[in-house]
């Protein structure tokens, strides 16, 4: 039993990485029906922008991390007012190409900049090596934060959706963006807005996990992972988005113990595939309703 | 047009005799190319921009700065070396066709240094079938030394050799009985893990568990509870620099104090650095010494120092020695063959090769006609105090 739950919260830690990144795909899905093949690539920059702060600046961590957060969030504003908001209106597969670009780009200026490069680097959290031991159950630190830290912020994102006009506002552009702009929604800027949620959302991606598998420009493929975790949930639903991110990590996590050996790399896609025979669109996802 | 009967059929013979020629002359037409009075030119196909990208540059790096010393001393018996290097993005089509133009077009005498597995499990052939030469290739794989090629020559053993070596240790010196195994799944895992299975079948033992992870994967944890679930005494490492890091901190985690054996490409300074105390009491194998063993030594000093100046005062990479001390042999063998530099005359030397040691954290070379690796041991490493200390040679 010990070791069962041992390895459920395991998996639900590294779950709430892929769940993370999971969400900032699915949030700029959902308001701009772009698909952004780059969520990977921000969450590394998320974690080389806190390595700049804490390491070689020698900032506090939670000082550091928040600046890191703040400043990918800014650079994913930035990405959409620049390059992306000029693709409005072109087809779906050439944004889609865009950013599978701008992904490569930015791993290959993170591997140019002098201070980054292609080493790999350790960003030891505050509380690194401290475990929590309850009877036989061992809980390091890094993961009990990175549980608290993701129900927080989903609690804080579930209450900003449904309660301020700003949340209220963005979801109205994710039903129908020409209704809303009638209606007086700044469209524009919130997608502005948009981008910037999801990369902050990417970047504290990269700040969990840098202290527990280092900080180094390959760090985007996780990316990949995070794609199922959003099929899973749905991929236009922001519960769906952690709820899939934490099933596909404690599956793993568990075929990894018990299943023999090499079933863990395929166990999250056999749920995922179960699950869509059952669901085709995903756990949480809605039936597209076209009035006609 | 009238033609003699026998004219079409003489025209074919001769046709055909002239391109037997010509194919029979065109199979060492390589040989001896890429000598002149005043250079010699070589070749060297690396990943700079892929996935081993963190291998191939530092490689280059030390291959050019052995170059540019032995140029600056007046180059090797009045001749000075120039290089060509070809990307290949660790891309086996790549590969070939740059190696297709540098044996080709470019008249290369030998290719130093090729990166790469894969990659000289490709072009191999098209570089010694055609007279050229392919000297100590980065890539631990038997092919290149076994059986034996004329125009081959490798310092490198494969990784199951290593991996055979350090499991007699644990075996034989250590008394360890219950062997696990944590390694990547793709090639060089499975030769990690394959050398086990034939260090363990030769003392009539077996693998009790073992774990593997893919490439990039960020959580051990699964991996990890069933080892410890299986009680190993030992667990041999089949695993890269992030992965075994963070597998060292995974271990310290559970509060797990089994021994850990390491292969080549964990057993260095990096991953020390990366799991600092999670690593103290690690054991590994690597044919070079690590960095921190070798930084201080009188003629290491100055090239590090000038490495560090126009590197933002950081100390190189593992991999620089493989590409500095691996072109050194070559400028050795090439200066002691003397002025009449042939392909077949720098074979002859390599061949007689017998214990040379450049002291520079690579094991001594002896080569001969009917071997063409020029080390089969290895350095048996401790992380002691948070650094690596060599505590024996393997052979």
């Amino acid at each position: 039993m010990i070791a069962f739950l041992q390895q459920v919260i395991s998996g639900a830690a590294v779950g709430i990485v892929y769940a993370l990144v999971a969400l900032g795909f699915v949030m700029v899905h959902k308001s701009t029906q772009i698909f952004n093949f780059a969520q990977g690539e921000l969450m590394m920059l998320g974690a080389f922008a806190a390595y700049t702060f804490i390491i070689l600046f020698g900032l506090p961590f939670w000082l550091g991390a928040i600046l890191a957060i703040a400043s990918v969030a800014v650079f994913g504003a930035v990405l959409d007012r620049l390059l992306l908001r000029r693709m409005v209106g072109t087809k779906p597969f050439t944004i889609f190409m865009l950013t599978v670009g701008i992904g490569f780009c930015i791993r290959s200026i993170v591997m140019l900049v002098p201070m980054w490069g292609t080493d790999t680097y350790s960003l030891p959290s505050p509380l690194q090596g401290r475990i929590f031991s309850f009877g036989g159950l061992i809980i390091s630190a890094d993961h009990a934060v990175i549980l608290a830290t993701a129900a927080l912020v989903t609690t804080a994102l579930f209450l900003f959706f449904r309660f301020t006009r700003l949340g209220l506002a963005m979801r109205a552009i994710a039903q129908n963006p020409l209704a809303a702009s009638y209606l007086g929604v700044r469209v524009d800027s919130l997608f502005s807005i948009v981008w910037a949620l999801s990369a902050a959302a990417a970047a504290l991606a990269g700040v969990m996990l840098a202290p527990l598998s280092f900080v180094h420009a390959d760090m985007g493929q996780i990316g990949l992972k995070a794609i199922p975790a959003a099929v899973l949930g749905g991929f236009d639903s922001l519960p769906g988005a952690i709820v899939g991110g934490m099933i596909i990590g404690i599956v793993e996590s568990l075929a990894g113990f018990y299943c023999p050996e090499g079933v863990k790399d395929v166990a999250a896609y056999v749920v995922l595939l179960l699950v869509l025979a059952v669901k085709p669109r995903g756990l949480f996802g809605h039936p597209d309703v076209k009035k006609v | 047009m009238f033609r003699m009967p026998g004219a079409r059929h003489a025209m074919r013979l001769t046709l055909f005799a002239g391109l037997a020629c010509g194919a029979a002359s065109a199979a060492f037409a390589a040989e001896n190319q890429g000598i002149t009075k005043d250079e010699i030119l070589l070749g060297s196909v690396l990943d700079l921009s892929g996935p081993v990208a963190s291998i191939g540059v530092p490689v280059r790096e030390g291959q050019d700065m052995a170059i540019q010393a032995a140029n600056d001393a007046g180059g090797i018996n009045g001749r000075k070396i120039r290089i060509i290097y070809a990307d290949s993005g660790y891309d086996p089509k790549k590969a070939i066709i740059a190696t297709q133009k540098l044996v080709n077009d470019d008249h290369v005498f030998a290719f130093v240094g090729q990166v790469g597995s894969a990659i000289v499990h490709v072009t191999m052939p098209m570089i010694i079938n055609n007279g050229a030469l392919l000297l100590f290739p980065n890539a631990p794989i038997e092919e290149v030394y076994e059986p034996t090629k004329p125009l081959a020559f490798t310092m490198q053993p494969a990784f199951n050799v290593q991996a055979r070596l350090a499991t007699a240790y644990a075996y034989n010196t250590l008394g360890k009985r219950k062997f696990c195994a944590f390694y990547q799944d793709d090639d060089s895992g499975e030769q990690v893990l394959r050398g086990i299975n034939e260090g363990l079948d030769q003392v009539g033992a077996k693998l009790v568990e073992k774990a593997s992870y893919k490439r990039g994967a960020t959580d051990f944890s699964s991996q990890f509870a069933r080892l410890k679930q299986a009680d190993c005494d030992i667990v041999m490492f089949g695993a890269v620099v992030r992965e075994a890091a963070a597998a060292m901190l995974e271990k310290q985690k559970i509060g797990w104090n089994v021994d850990v054996l390491v292969s080549q490409p964990s057993a260095t300074d990096t991953v020390v650095r990366l799991a600092g105390s999670a690593a103290e009491g690690m054991l590994g194998v690597n044919q070079m010494l690590p960095l921190d063993m070798i930084k201080d030594q009188p003629n290491v000093v100055p090239v590090f120092k000038a490495y560090a100046e126009s590197h933002g005062g950081k100390l190189p990479d593992p991999a620089f020695l493989y590409g500095y001390n691996f072109m050194n042999l070559f400028i050795e063998a090439a200066r002691r063959t003397g002025p009449d530099l042939t392909t077949q005359n720098l074979v002859k030397t390599l061949e007689q090769i017998h214990d040379l040691d450049l002291n520079f954290g690579m094991a001594p070379a002896t080569f001969s006609a009917t071997q063409h690796v020029g080390s089969l041991s290895t350095n048996l490493l401790k992380v002691v105090n948070g650094q690596w200390t060599r505590i024996g040679v393997l052979k």
